[in-house]
């Protein structure tokens, strides 16, 4: 089997000669056997995926830990590239190097693998996730490779809800509909961020939609497989592995991350023994499963302690090493085919070094490689070639990379749609794209609203103008007792012409005096900057006139950036900003108020109430610099539409967590929920222009640009096609509709199926109001801005 | 040992810290500052590693009020700070814990910069001995957090970047020691 010390080529298998190179170590001739006695029956002992750099593979650990027990063993380290770092390590006694999965052929593997193990006292152990799966695939049950069968595998497929259950540990939420509408609902919903999983390797962390996207396709290019998403749990990382033996637990460690590098991996950790009840949770899982080789389960513990389980691998994790120089063996409990003692003494941790050592002279060096791009090539993330296996496709698929065939299929329904096309008319002669009022949607909405707010005191509703200027809405807002909130003096008259009294108006904004004017009357302002408070003193004494019940300043977010509101949070700022505002006061005869304002759509509940509670705060220092509570506190923000059902705790959250003045002085409380009420009030109707399809999927083109709704190319819409008779809706799929402009990012749909939809056919775009209506463009229609003539 | 022993009893004459409020705008604001920004955590653990960071390590005279914290654009704060403002954290979020105190012996040439950095601002430095150090911790449950680093440790014996741990004792409680140092590496 090779020469010693030399890469062993494939073709050198057939002839090896056990008397050529250095003695082989049998079972019977070991020279150290304590604590792990013979290593069984292994005289050879193969070990894949030798890859060592800082996102190592597993395999030259295994290495050290079977050295560490049997200075004697005969390991041989197998790896499908000369780049594989760990090949060259003088821990091996030889090397076997196959070719790329690029270049491999798999029937031919097979027959080289099975060759391999023939003689009696040879075993393997692998260690990479996807060769791990292929082997269980290809051989089936091999009683001399030491790694779980399909069975156990499939028992254990992301994401391992049932493994957490037999461990009494919890699982991340997570979300395995891809559609856009489901990934930016569970985005927004997941605080700290979520992770984008491969079904068999590979997760990265996303903050939005749009990564989550992008991310998910270099998955799907990458591995060609599906992928999922999970939330991201806050807390320390730690991780169980274990090694059993047909279905007996032979050993297991406790491993807590007290080191890890930018990209996560271990560096160092603390070793401990598991507790009673992990350890009969395991032991029974990896019964149920009659689990063959080494094993990790990666898990968070909370900074309450509760443990989350994240993945589970079916292989030693590359850190392995450091348990067995703490005391703890696992490849060597898993040669020796024993079950460890538990009466040890162990070191408390381990950490990594880093080392470097000269090529193996049979492998060499291996020079520099171009890229196109001319960039440095970052040491590659998987030099054992496993992404082009995944690419391969040669082990079955754990599920499609999108939900195409699976049964039943999943269909839009009208809770995903807000039911715009149960209102919306059958498309008439009217031209396309045509932009369509549905104003009963405002009024549900409206009604959706107060109920949220119910007994939360006293609450006056306000509508942004901005959000939606439609004469129709303002007079519907205005006959449900809504007030104004306009962010300029123009839209405060536009508001008093449909029927929102401008004495019972909100001012906001930055710029809020505009167009300027010498007489203002109002109910309330408030300032977005001290230089605001400044300039209005300057104004008043020059004679502007202006009537205000409540004069009031914006809080800045504490935490998150923003180019608007005061830092209260700056002890000078304040001091100065109630300076200002109580002269203010005095001066109109009002009291005072407190505003916050971010967009809850891109926070998502969760971190907006806080943000709103801390910087509310600001009202009880505030007082007592204004000698008094604040009479207004007034909260805003557009709501995504879908967060309707939040409304209620997280203002609950914010009067129980906000300033003790919200709790003692009874002040009105303003809701200026921006969005949520308009969103759904208008539909765009649009028709298919181009119809182009590919091997893999469909795009069409329709006469709607982004200019019709600028949101679109970044937050999903509902979209329905008229089938005839009726408005259906899309379901999920893979493909896209894009928008008529000539803009790369003029994409108004993703992942949708559009098998039926037919050149001419009528799309309808729910969720088209608010900005998509209030911010809408001409493009590409050959007009051009009024003002700058038509000759 | 018995060098050990004199410097415990000489710690336990120093007060736990609690930042004092002149009732005003100029403390209230300081504090507003301070618990807006720890608001915004979601997780306890998050949150009480936020402390350290809002509030950077170094000298502070005592008694100290809220007041006293800002310096320059940030906010300084000993680990007596640190713990005053970690306990308040886990008293609004409801985890039973209460205030203590550890000894760390340090790497042997630390406590020369932190007397210097101390003198140099006018503050106390009964925390510094000659070998040990004297540092405000807290206990949870049946561990302690340290809250100038962040990190749960398990008592005496442990080891923090900050040193090793030597004795360890709740407040109203006994000293806890670390039974390695005890035997075998006594102060002189
Ligand atoms: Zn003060
Ligand atoms: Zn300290």
């Amino acid at each position: 089997m090779g020469v010693s010390r030399n890469a062993a080529k494939p073709e050198a298998v057939e002839k090896a000669d056990p008397s050529s190179g250095e003695p082989t170590y049998a079972a019977g001739t070991e020279t150290v056997v304590a604590p792990f006695g013979r290593a069984a029956k292994a005289g050879t002992v193969f070990i894949s995926g030798m890859h060592s750099d800082t996102n190592p593979s597993p395999g030259l650990s295994v290495a050290r830990s079977l050295r560490l027990a049997w200075p004697g063993l005969r390991i041989v380290g197998l790896d499908y590239s000369p780049e594989s770092s760990g090949l060259h390590s003088d821990v091996l006694d030889d090397l076997v190097c196959l070719p790329t999965w690029r270049r491999a052929h798999l029937e031919t593997w097979v027959e080289q693998m099975c060759r391999l193990l023939e003689p009696d006292d040879a075993l393997l152990i692998p260690c990479l996730d996807l060769e791990v799966r292929l082997l269980a695939t290809e051989l089936g049950f091999h009683d001399k490779i030491l790694g779980p069968s399909k069975a156990a595998l499939d028992m254990v497929r992301k994401p391992p809800v049932e493994a957490a259950e037999r461990l009494g540990v919890r699982v991340a939420e997570a979300e395995t509909d891809t559609s856009w509408h489901a990934i930016d609902r569970f985005v927004r919903r997941s605080p700290h961020g979520v992770w984008v999983k491969g079904e068999v390797y590979d997760a990265y962390r996303a903050y939005t939609a749009g990564e989550v996207l992008a991310l998910g396709s270099v998955v799907e290019h990458t591995w060609g497989g599906g992928w999922h998403l999970e939330r991201h749990v806050a807390g320390q990382e730690c991780s169980i592995a274990f090694a059993a033996l047909n279905g007996r637990l032979l050993d297991a460690v406790f491993v807590t991350k007290a080191l890890v590098t930018v990209a996560g991996k271990t560096w160092a950790g603390e070793v401990a023994e598991l507790d009673d009840s992990l350890r009969d949770g395991l032991a029974d899982l990896v019964a149920d499963a009659r689990w063959t080789g080494g094993g990790e389960l990666e898990l968070i513990r909370s900074w309450h302690g509760e443990l989350t389980l994240m993945e589970l691998n079916p292989r030693f994790p590359a850190w392995i090493h450091g348990a067995s120089v703490c005391g703890i063996n696992l490849p060597a409990a898993l040669v020796a085919g024993r079950a460890a003692g538990r009466d040890r003494l162990l070191a408390p941790g381990f950490t990594r070094v880093v080392e470097e050592i000269p090529v193996n002279p049979a492998l060499g060096i291996t020079p520099f490689g171009w890229v196109a791009g001319g960039l440095p090539r970052p040491a590659d993330k998987h030099p054992s070639g496993m992404s082009c296996l995944g690419q391969r496709h040669l082990v079955p698929a754990e599920r499609a990379a999108v939900p195409e065939e699976s049964v039943p299929t999943p269909t839009a329904t009208t809770a995903q749609t807000g039911g715009f096309e149960e209102l919306l008319a059958p498309p008439g002669p009217e031209a396309t794209p045509s932009r369509h009022l549905l104003l009963p949607l405002f009024a549900e909405q409206f009604q959706a609203l107060k109920e949220q707010v119910e007994g939360l005191g006293n609450v006056l509703l306000a509508h942004s103008v901005k959000t939606c200027p439609q004469p129709a809405v303002l007079r519907e807002a205005a006959r449900l007792g809504m007030v104004a909130e306009a962010i300029s003096l123009a839209e405060l008259a536009a508001a008093d012409r449909f029927g929102l009294a401008a004495e019972r108006g909100i001012l906001n904004g930055p710029a809020k005096w505009w167009p300027a004017t010498d007489h203002v009357r109002c109910w309330a302002f408030f300032a977005d900057s001290v230089a605001e408070l400044r300039s209005l003193h300057a104004r008043l004494d020059n004679g502007f006139q202006l009537e205000a019940e409540v004069v009031g300043i914006r809080a800045a977010p504490v935490h998150v950036a923003s180019r608007f509101g005061i830092p209260l949070h700056e002890p000078e700022v304040m001091a100065e900003a109630a300076g200002l505002l109580s002269s203010l006061a005095r001066r109109l005869g009002a009291t005072w108020g407190l505003h916050f304002h971010f967009a809850q759509s891109v926070l998502g509940a969760s971190r907006w109430q806080r943000e709103c509670a801390a910087a509310l705060g600001a009202a009880d220092p505030l007082a007592d610099q204004m000698g008094g509570p604040p009479a207004v506190l007034d909260v805003g923000g557009g709501w995504h539409i879908d967060d309707m059902p939040y409304v209620r705790a997280s203002l609950g959250y914010v009067l129980e967590h906000g300033p003790a003045a919200a709790r003692e002085a009874d002040p009105l409380l303003v809701l200026e929920p921006g969005k949520i009420l308009t969103q759904p009030t208008v539909a765009v109707v649009t028709q298919v222009v181009v119809r182009r399809e590919s091997r893999k999927n469909c795009d069409i083109v329709v006469d709607a640009a982004e200019g019709d709704m600028p949101e679109a190319p970044y937050h999903p819409h509902p979209v329905a096609r008229f089938d005839g008779s009726r408005w259906v809706p899309l379901p999920p799929g893979r493909d896209r509709i894009l928008g008529r402009s000539c803009m790369e990012h003029d994409v108004l749909g993703v992942r949708l199926d559009l098998s039926d939809v037919q050149e001419g056919d009528h799309l309808a775009f729910g969720m088209c109001g608010a900005y998509d209506t209030s911010m809408a463009y001409d493009f590409g229609r050959g007009t051009a801005p009024r003002e700058l003539g038509h000759s | 040992m018995t060098g050990l022993l004199a410097e415990l009893k000489r710690f336990e004459r120093i007060d736990l810290s609690r930042v004092a409020c002149h009732g005003a705008a100029c403390c209230k604001a300081v504090r507003y500052r301070v618990f807006g920004r720890l608001m915004q955590y979601a997780n306890v653990g998050a949150a009480l590693a936020a402390v350290p960071e809002l509030i950077r390590w170094g000298p502070v005279q005592w008694p100290a009020h809220w007041c006293d914290l800002p310096e320059g654009d940030g906010l300084t704060g000993d680990c007596g700070v640190h713990a005053d403002v970690a306990a308040a954290v886990l008293t609004r979020e409801a985890v039973p814990h209460s205030r203590g105190r550890a000894v760390l012996r340090p790497a042997p040439l630390a406590p020369a910069h932190w007397r210097a950095s101390w003198n140099e601002a006018g503050a106390g430095d009964a925390w510094i001995a000659a070998r040990v150090v004297h540092h405000e911790v807290i206990r949870v449950g049946d561990q302690w957090w340290d809250p100038s680093e962040a990190r749960w440790f398990s008592g005496a014996g442990a080891h923090l970047s900050g040193g090793r741990v030597l004795a360890v004792r709740e407040e109203h409680g006994s000293w806890q020691l670390d039974p390695e140092a005890s035997a075998t590496q006594a102060l002189p």
